[in-house]
């Protein structure tokens, strides 16, 4: 659904606001202490409403700003982001249980997604270069203690 | 090894790993002592490298290896005071394979200190054996009028909350030795945590706070600089790298003692035989010279307590640090 | 003075033999690498590399984990320069200028003045230790946490003085970073904060993974799938490419000197660190630019200053180190145990206990920048080179070079979670124009800002005025406020002016 500009904004603004007042909020049920002793959620109560204010100000400020109010067309997506964010999770469930290589090699299929077309001869040129390479820099080099193949 | 699976971790995740626990954990049971170790053997170190847990761990971990004929790999596992790593071992298979270089914060007090720790130090570990101990010492400035530990009650006793100690953090041993100090003279010091002991000395040394229940090796290398003055050590008997300075039972407050110490642990459930086996080669360790060169040099006392003896003496630990906590005031 | 020769002559005897010469190459050669490489930073590497020198000679194992730690600053830069990945806040201060000056094709000339200056800004700081380490060691010792504080608080007004674009959204990114260092064990009580359960969090978010997540992560999900692909290209790489014109040399050396005596001080105190004395240069020199406006566009002012400060604080770091026995910063107290296991008690006495390796580790820092000096002027053609390996092919390498890095700092595979996290909200953030930079440092000064408060409020039993009542932390809290007023002033003024001339003639923008 194409969002203006400006709105997209503003819900960035609120997202600042809503993390100051989460924070905020699980601040007052931690202890507040005195000024002779400030406890736990002394500090963090007042930068959530630190944070809530500048974020109201951002607010205030985006609807002096200029803004280009025609829909954004939107040249690559999100198609990257989760395609870099699932070879991240893959290759953190599999490191310690299959080794690096297998898990480096199931992160490099996924990161392949990231774009429509992909030369898969290259990117597997590169796969066998980071094997051989971190395997040496990593479990060799700096002790790492996982291991190439096998769990850890 | 599997991954450590925290509280926060979705409870399938948990369901998991504690399935594959007790899938791996059966057969590791059923394995003679006799063939252990047939594999190498890893010493979770709780801290980052470079600590005195750290160089411990490193040279039990030399002499094991050695004398079992297997490869002894330190692994550190720094974090949360050493509960990070602690919890790492507590759920790991109880085989032999698999032990921790504990102290007092990560196998006593943080049971006093919290309710929210995912292990119990008690129920959790079955001890190889509490290793070393050390002494504490309670020292002020060289130019300060705290000549004694008298003064100090004395002080303390007119002004609740004026007398201020340092320590490396709350729930480590400096601090609950300064609470157990307030407790047992009838006197309320204040207390001033610090990230790290380093901070701590700095002020001490600045002369922001007036006293710290110090590390004996580091703050003796004030004292022979003549910038720091020791009041009374903390331990049973005289420290020998402090000749000459009394115990603070000797100066005041009688049948006081409260000690740091490190040990090894083995999750609980190891069996009895490998723990024997592991006990008689740690304690033959500590008659090597690379060990005793150790000791003097950081100033530890030998305990090899065997794993009976350790056992009974943490339950004892963990009862005394929780009446400090609970007559303090602490509990989280 | 022949007992000041005598002793440089004794270093230089240690420094100089075959061993120590070995081994200071093998540290700066390493330091330079992991610093390069994301994710790992010279912490993780000297940590990594602390057990193998338990069989060295201990001045010589010193000597090696110093050049990892000084040589890690050379090589930090560069993959901020060319790559836009800091893995610290040094190097997320240098992305400032340095990764726009990359952006024009000028990669080589900001990788050469970068060596140039991380060069004389640590010469700089060498003479100091060498000559006035025990007086500047009791200065640092008049600082409680009364005047930490007050320079906390300068650090984060100067933090959100230094990006681009809008001061609100940059000081509401300040606070944001306040609010994430918020996560983990509250100094004073030991209680666990914001960690939802999680034990990892106990020690709160790693400030690598922070990076590596806002920044680097970030970065790639947003150039992953533009047309360019390749993000940047390289003018030329000739040898005098990357030699600066007589006019750049002229932009350069004051802020340089300037760099290395804000550097010198920041890192002598003990418990700030190179992130700190980085910001405080970059802010000082964009106050005194004549147009500041250049900063964050590729301003070599904006890269010369910081970088000399951050060498500078790294080399002034050993002074609290070496005379009084207290580390300047985490990477140091690493070396300190180093020395203790090696049977060294720093302490007061540690330059007349162990003179040959005082000055033996002084020289060798000496010897150690002439060597990165020499090796890493080569090796700009080299790293310049990588810029034009495709960017689709460089990009996969990057996030498993992050991952491991962030995985190897404490070997918890939750640590490739939270790099994740904190790239995802670094690229929303960058969608919506939030400069991360802030983040980051409000991140490093926030809990330090609560926990010098809160040990000030105990010490003077409650007591606020006592911010003003000492004169050094006086001074500070006055030097931020003229920060802030410099700041928000025109800033407001011109929007009124602004606002007023865009209402005249039609008002479109609501």
């Amino acid at each position: 659904m194409p969002v203006r500009q400006r709105t997209r904004e503003q819900i960035a603004a609120a997202s600042v606001i809503a993390v100051g007042a989460g924070l905020s909020a699980i601040a007052y049920g931690y202890p507040q202490g005195s000024m002779f002793r400030p406890g736990p959620g002394f500090f963090p109560f007042y930068i959530g409403l630190l944070l809530v204010l500048l974020g109201v100000m951002v607010a205030l400020e985006n609807r002096q700003m200029p803004m280009d109010d025609s829909d954004e067309d939107q040249p690559s997506g999100m198609r990257p982001v989760v395609a870099i964010s699932v070879a991240m999770v893959v290759l953190a469930l599999l490191l310690e249980r299959l080794g690096f290589v297998p898990a480096m090699v199931a992160m490099f299929v996924c990161i392949g997604f990231a774009e429509r077309r992909t030369s898969w001869l290259p990117l597997l040129g590169v796969c066998l270069f980071m094997a051989i390479f971190g395997t040496a820099l990593f479990i060799w080099g700096l002790s790492v203690p996982i291991s190439a193949f096998g769990a850890s | 090894m599997k991954t450590i699976f925290s509280k926060g971790l979705v409870s399938a995740g948990l369901a998991l790993a504690i399935g594959a626990a007790s899938m791996f954990a059966s057969p590791a049971n059923a394995v003679a002592a006799d063939s252990y170790p047939d594999k190498p053997i890893t010493i979770v170190v709780p801290f980052p490298p470079g600590g005195s847990t750290d160089l411990l761990a490193r040279k039990i971990g030399e002499a094991l290896s050695s004398s079992l004929g297997q490869p002894v790999v330190v692994e550190n596992r720094g974090g949360a005071g050493g509960t990070v790593g602690a919890n790492y071992v507590a759920k790991s298979d109880p085989d032999g394979y698999t032990l921790l270089m504990g102290v007092t914060g990560s196998n006593a007090i943080s049971a006093a200190l919290r309710d929210d720790l995912p292990y119990s130090p008690v129920t959790d570990f079955d001890p190889v054996s509490i290793v070393i101990s050390s002494p504490l010492v309670l020292v002020v400035r060289e130019d300060s009028d705290f000549k004694s530990v008298q003064d100090v009650i004395a002080y303390a006793k007119a002004n609740p909350e004026y007398f201020t100690h340092g320590t490396p953090g709350v729930g480590t041993s400096m601090h609950m030795t300064g609470e157990l100090f307030g407790l047992e003279s009838g006197t309320k010091l204040l207390h001033v945590p610090y990230k790290g002991s380093a901070a701590a000395l700095q002020d001490l040394l600045g002369g922001q706070i007036n006293a710290m229940f110090g590390d004996i090796l580091v703050t003796s290398e004030y004292v022979k600089s003549g910038d720091l003055r020791p009041l009374a050590v903390t331990g049973t008997k005289e420290h020998f790298l402090l000749k000459g300075v009394p115990t603070i039972a000797e100066a005041g407050i009688d049948g006081f003692a409260a000690f740091s110490w490190q040990g090894v642990f083995a999750p609980a459930g190891t069996p009895t035989a490998v723990l024997d086996k592991l006990y008689t080669a740690v304690s033959a360790a500590l008659e090597t010279d690379a060990l005793k060169e150790v000791f003097a040099q950081r100033g530890f006392l030998v305990e090899g307590m065997n794993p009976a003896d350790s056992k009974a003496f943490i339950a004892s630990e963990v009862d005394k640090w929780t009446k400090v906590v609970e007559a303090a005031g602490l509990k989280k | 003075m022949s007992e000041f020769l005598a002793n440089i002559q004794l270093g230089l005897s240690t420094a100089l033999s075959a061993e120590a010469l070995l081994f200071c190459f093998l540290g700066v050669t390493v330091g330079t690498v992991v610093g390069v490489l994301p994710g790992i930073g010279a912490l993780a590497a000297i940590s990594l590399a602390l057990p193998l020198t338990y069989y060295l000679d201990p001045t010589t194992a010193l000597i090696m984990l110093a050049g990892i730690f000084y040589g890690a600053q050379y090589g930090g830069s560069t993959a901020s320069i060319l790559l836009n990945l800091p893995g610290t806040a040094t190097s997320a201060i240098t992305c400032l200028d340095g990764y726009p000056l990359a952006q024009q094709g000028k990669a080589p000339l900001a990788l050469f003045v970068t060596a140039i200056n991380s060069f004389v800004g640590s010469s700089f700081a060498i003479v100091l230790v060498m000559g006035f380490a025990p007086l500047i060691a009791g200065f640092a010792l008049k600082f409680s946490s009364t005047e930490y504080f007050s320079v906390m608080l300068l650090g984060l007004v100067a933090a959100s003085t230094l990006s681009v674009g809008s001061p609100f959204k940059a000081l509401a990114m300040v606070v944001f970073g306040i609010v994430l260092g918020q996560v983990g064990t509250d100094v004073n009580t030991g209680m666990f904060r914001f960690n939802f359960g999680i034990l990892e969090l106990a020690d709160g978010f790693g400030l690598v993974a922070v990076a590596m997540g806002l920044f680097g992560v970030a970065e790639i999900m947003a150039n992953v799938g533009q047309a360019s692909g390749a993000p940047m290209g390289v003018k030329g790489m000739r040898f005098k490419d990357m030699i600066p014109s007589r006019s750049e040399w002229k932009e350069i050396w004051k802020p340089t000197l300037r760099g290395s005596v804000i550097g010198s001080f920041v890192g002598a105190l003990p418990g700030t660190g190179p992130g700190i004395a980085s910001l405080m240069a970059y802010a000082a020199e964009k106050r005194l630019s004549r147009d500041p406006s250049q900063f964050g566009k590729g301003s070599l002012a904006g890269l010369s200053a910081p970088e000399a400060a951050n060498n500078a604080s790294v080399q002034a770091a050993f002074i609290p180190t070496l005379s009084l026995g207290i580390p300047g910063d985490a990477v140091v107290a690493v070396l300190m145990g180093a020395m203790i296991l090696h049977g060294i008690t720093p302490g007061p006495n540690l330059i007349n206990d162990q003179p040959a390796m005082f000055w033996g580790l002084i020289m060798s820092f000496w010897i150690g920048n002439l060597m990165l000096l020499f090796l890493n002027i080569p090796l700009i053609g080299l790293w310049v080179r990588l810029l034009s390996i495709p960017y689709r092919l460089l990009y996969p390498a990057i996030i498993l070079f992050i991952c491991i890095g962030v995985y190897s700092a404490d070997n918890n595979v939750f640590d490739i979670y939270v790099v994740l996290a904190f790239g995802l909200i670094g690229y929303a953030m960058r969608k919506f124009s939030y400069p991360a930079t802030p983040v980051l440092l409000g991140f490093i000064l926030g809990p330090l800002l609560e926990e010098h408060f809160r040990r000030a409020m105990l010490l003077s039993h409650g007591d606020l005025t006592i911010f003003l009542q000492r004169p050094i932390s006086l001074v500070f809290l006055l030097i931020s406020l003229m920060f802030l007023g410099s700041v928000f002033m025109p800033g407001l003024r011109s929007k009124l002016v602004s606002r007023v001339r865009r209402n005249a003639p039609s008002d479109d923008a609501d």
